[in-house]
């Protein structure tokens, strides 16, 4: 066996060993939190409020789930009608401008985000902790994922189809809401949730937008809301073994819900 | 009529596809208007000072060139900022050959659907949210670091400089380098797979009928004409890692006022600082420390753009092509 | 088939039945709904949400939410008014409260902290130690349990020599704040350098490590020897058995083990100086028998609240809080090894207090 042949053959076994190393470690984290979750887990814990030292998740839940849903509310009619525009009457100047600013968006560190809803919503809007301000520092978050992914899928689609519209006769305003953003349907959907499940995962932005509640919020400001993550943040500081449960309890629905959301969305594309 | 409504539409999404925009000139603003007196303050010590000094706010704020601060206050970043900067790039250098070794395995040995598979697989690491990987940190890593590899490090990697000496909690910089590189190895590994991907069957193909092992192919062809791809996919994760927090927060050890003395030693980043920092600052009367963890926040928002927009514009041309598109109809 | 649409019938029909009685028996009588929201310290965070649950209001449906983000963070959100109640582990300062005039500092308990330590062998005695040792521990002037400075304090203990590693709070926390206060008040050196705060001029010291939150130092505490600490009295069953506690010299220079007792006894010392605005700090107090660190959690209110239904429900829910067979009964108490106001603090400072608080007409 030549030199050639051996290095080829130690780079594939070094390869194959690295992939099952960090399988194992994959394995490990989701694995180390399912399993610490299950054992954690109560039924009642899915029914009854809590306060992340006593009680139920419920609030947690539903409260993550309403805080996404602002952000979602908030982000995907900005994110397509942007796209909308982008692809349907942008200059290549103009969309190389928003899209740098729309990357800029991207890469701003959560906890930044934070304060800067913070500064702006919670204090200078007067917000409050509340679901508004809480989910609005989310959605800036989704904006960039829900803008880029529905702008690739309506430049996807086909001149043809296009064309064939508009030698129909048929208006601008037409031609999108008839045939390019039912076309784009898919891609949107994904990007929303691909939001949504990297939203439901966020803490750093919401510590000192959302605050917390020990019930369901009642109005959309100055009321706080309950949310996931906080009870994993706050439980695992909390001397109560309760309370430790309780955080391994948020960290497995969670991940439970965030992978169901990315294989859901993984079964649209096809 | 119509006509109109078209124009109004059009006039409607204009607005909105501004969004964008007003909020990164918004965040900006505030940020820099509260920066503003922390940069008079504190001026070019903010940068080569390690010491955080809130200074004693239960005592009469002082009255420094014109502006008032707590008494004995001081900030400084450099801790921090050579926090973020070590633990970001050691995450990297562990990362970096990782990813690219299996983006080259999957693309070079192992047939599609397998690939496609081992792909979405490693994707899923990004998907697990990141105070989950501080709470993983904490229960399982931090204990298998202090007690079995930073001893074995210690011990026959201590010639290494700043690999030997003092071992604490397993909380520092190893430990938030660790949980970094698990962070970042999704993105860099799924932009790698992208760019090898789409590298021209035909070459490949050809290198491997002209006789050539596959190790070369990858080596010799692959890498050498991905260089700028490698790096782009690198920067992308450089600048994912730079701005995580929670992650980093709960791993870290939190240091402050005194610079690591080895690999194993506590450490504080930006990030977490900031999140750290914060609760306090609203006890200052003066707002100074608010301004400075803004000034700090602004660094960091900076710093972590520079990496991140190199990687997008890099990337961006190399693999989403046909993209640039709005130009036509 | 029948059957089964009968029995889906059925069914529906038990069920919009269950909702129609448990919408019916949910509201009873027409109370007001007033939401009490309160955020700040970590310390009180549990012993709130107990409070939370058990409150009742006889006028007023009152729901009382809670957030645990720190002190600082409380009372910041008070002033703003994105909270009514900011709980807090220290008193406003000199200075906020020039900026803030319309706030009020309502002292509620008494709570107080362990300086707790990891020497294998040496955690079930007692050590003695001094403000002004443990400053110098935190300074690194003192780096070995053997020094001389701690040996004179412990004759007939020996002590190993081993690196000291001090761990402190990284982030703001009203422990640190009672803590450093102990310190300021006991050395010199640490008054004039570091000061008091929930977050100080930490001294630099290469041993030292910052640890997130009271689990967080108990958590590194046990897992690394010779490490010294403070932690929260709330927090003794965790401590218990796993930590030793220190013996801590007062201002009479007696040493003195922590204790209900000890610190209702620091904290009576001050009953006829505390000024009326409730702001004291009653860390290394005179008298024999007291614990040197104790302090008042506080609840920063706005003096004039948005309408007149809140402020009559948070004077209730605060007179509840402090009266004896309310919240500061023992079953609420104990458990957080919190300490009830002495009934002349509650009379002299609290009640006055209370009774400051109107609304905007």
């Amino acid at each position: 066996m030549s030199i050639r042949i051996l290095k080829d053959l130690s780079f594939r076994i070094i390869g194959y060993a690295i992939i099952i190393f960090i399988m194992i470690i994959l394995i490990y984290i989701v694995g180390g939190i399912v399993f610490n979750g299950v054992l954690s887990i109560r039924p009642s814990m899915l029914i009854e409020n809590g306060d992340t030292t006593s009680g139920g998740l419920l609030n947690a839940i539903v409260g993550t789930w309403m805080l996404v849903g602002t952000g979602i509310l908030f982000s995907v009619p900005l994110g397509v009608f942007a796209a909308v525009f982008i692809v349907e009457y942008g200059w290549m100047r103009y969309n190389q401008i928003i899209r740098i600013f729309t990357d800029i968006l991207t890469s701003i560190p959560s906890i930044v985000l934070g304060l800067f809803g913070y500064l702006f919503l919670v204090i200078q809007l007067g917000f409050g902790y509340s679901l508004l301000a809480g989910g609005i520092t989310l959605g800036i978050m989704m904006l960039p994922y829900i803008l880029r992914i529905t702008e690739i899928s309506l430049s996807e689609v086909p001149r043809s189809v296009r064309e064939a519209a508009i030698s129909l006769g048929a208006r601008r305003t037409d031609l999108i809401f008839r045939v390019m953003l039912p076309y784009a349907k898919n891609g949107i959907i994904t990007s929303t949730i691909l939001a949504m499940s990297i939203g439901a995962g966020e803490t750093a932005q919401l510590l000192y937008t959302a605050g917390w509640n020990n019930s369901l919020p009642v109005s959309f400001i100055k009321s706080q809301v309950a949310y996931l993550t906080y009870v994993i943040w706050a439980g695992i500081n909390q001397p109560s073994l309760y309370s430790h449960q309780l955080a391994f309890a948020s960290a497995f629905i969670l991940i439970v819900s965030v992978f169901s959301l990315i294989f859901i969305s993984k079964f649209i594309k096809r | 009529m119509p006509r109109r409504e078209e124009k109004i539409f059009k006039f409607f999404t204009f607005l909105i596809s501004l969004a964008p925009v007003v909020l990164v000139v918004l965040l900006f603003s505030f940020l820099l208007y509260y920066s503003i007196p922390s940069i008079r303050y504190n001026g070019l010590r903010f940068f080569t000072t390690y010491y955080w000094y809130p200074g004693q706010v239960y005592l009469p704020p002082v009255n420094v060139n014109g502006i008032l601060v707590p008494y004995g206050s001081s900030f400084g970043i450099l801790l921090f900022l050579f926090g973020t900067l070590i633990t970001s790039l050691l995450a990297l250098l562990i990362a970096f050959p990782i990813s690219i070794i299996i983006s080259l395995i999957v693309n070079l040995y192992i047939n599609d659907k397998l690939r496609k598979i081992i792909i979405s697989l490693i994707e899923l690491f990004a998907a697990i949210p990141s105070v989950v990987y501080g709470l993983w940190g904490i229960v399982y890593l931090e204990p298998i670091l202090s007690n079995y590899i930073e001893p074995l490090m210690s011990k026959y990697l201590g010639f290494i400089p700043f690999f030997s000496g003092p071992i604490y909690s397993g909380a520092g910089i190893l430990a938030s380098s660790l949980v970094l590189s698990l962070m970042i190895l999704p993105i860099m590994t799924s932009v790698l797979n992208g760019s090898i991907s789409n590298f021209s069957t035909p070459v490949k193909e050809g290198a491997i009928a002209l006789g050539a092992t596959r190790y070369e192919v990858g080596r010799m062809i692959i890498l050498r004409g991905l260089k700028i791809q490698i790096f782009g996919a690198s920067m992308l994760g450089l600048g994912r890692a730079l701005g995580e927090t929670m992650a980093v927060l709960m791993v870290s050890g939190s240091a402050f006022n005194i610079m690591p003395s080895n690999i194993y030693s506590p450490i504080n980043t930006m990030a977490a600082a900031l999140a750290t920092l914060l609760d306090s600052a609203f006890m200052d009367s003066t707002g100074m420390n608010l301004y400075a963890l803004s000034e700090l926040g602004l660094v960091l928002v900076l710093i972590t753009l520079i990496a991140s927009i190199i990687g997008r514009l890099i990337v961006g041309i190399g693999i989403i092509r046909g993209y640039t598109r709005g130009e036509e109809l | 088939m029948k059957k089964i649409w009968f029995a889906a019938i059925g069914i529906v029909i038990i069920l919009i039945a269950a909702g129609i009685f448990i919408a019916m028996s949910g509201t009873p009588q027409q109370k007001k709904s007033v939401v009490l929201s309160e955020s700040g310290s970590t310390l009180l965070y549990p012993v709130f949400n107990v409070w939370a649950k058990n409150y009742t209001d006889p006028n007023y449906n009152v729901t009382i939410t809670t957030q645990s983000t720190g002190s600082g963070t409380g009372i910041s959100s008070a002033i703003k008014g994105t909270v009514i109640i900011g709980a807090s582990d220290t008193y406003m300062s000199d200075s906020l409260m020039v900026s803030n005039p319309g706030m009020l500092n309502i002292p509620i308990l008494i709570s107080s902290q362990y300086i707790a330590y990891n020497i294998p062998g040496l955690n079930d005695k007692h050590l003695v130690l001094s403000g002004p040792v443990i400053a110098g521990i935190y300074n690194n002037t003192i780096q070995y349990w053997d020094d001389q400075k701690i040996a004179s304090l412990n004759p007939g203990i020996s002590l190993p020599h081993e690196r000291i590693i001090p761990v402190y709070r990284s982030d703001g926390s009203g422990d640190t704040a009672m803590f450093t206060s102990f310190l300021s008040k006991s050395c010199q050196w640490w008054n004039k350098t570091v000061g008091f705060g929930t977050n100080v001029n930490w001294p630099s010291n290469p041993a030292a490590h910052g640890a997130t939150g009271n689990a967080g130092i108990i958590s590194f505490m046990e897992a690394n020897p010779y490490t010294i600490s403070y932690i929260a009295m709330t927090y003794t069953n965790q401590i218990s058995g796993k930590l030793g506690y220190a013996a801590l010299i007062n201002r009479a220079g007696i040493a003195v083990l922590p204790s209900t007792q000890t610190v209702m006894n620091a904290a009576s010392q001050y009953l006829n100086v505390i000024p009326p605005d409730g702001r004291i700090s009653i860390t290394f107090a005179p008298g024999n028998n007291s614990y040197p660190i104790a302090t008042f959690e506080y609840l920063i209110v706005k003096k004039v609240q948005p309408d007149k239904d809140t402020a009559i429900a948070l004077k209730n829910f605060i007179k509840w809080v402090v009266d004896p067979n309310g919240g500061s009964s023992p079953k609420y108490l104990n458990q957080f090894y919190l300490i009830p106001l002495p009934s002349s603090v509650v009379n002299g400072v609290t009640l006055p207090l209370v009774e400051q608080i109107t609304y905007a007409s």
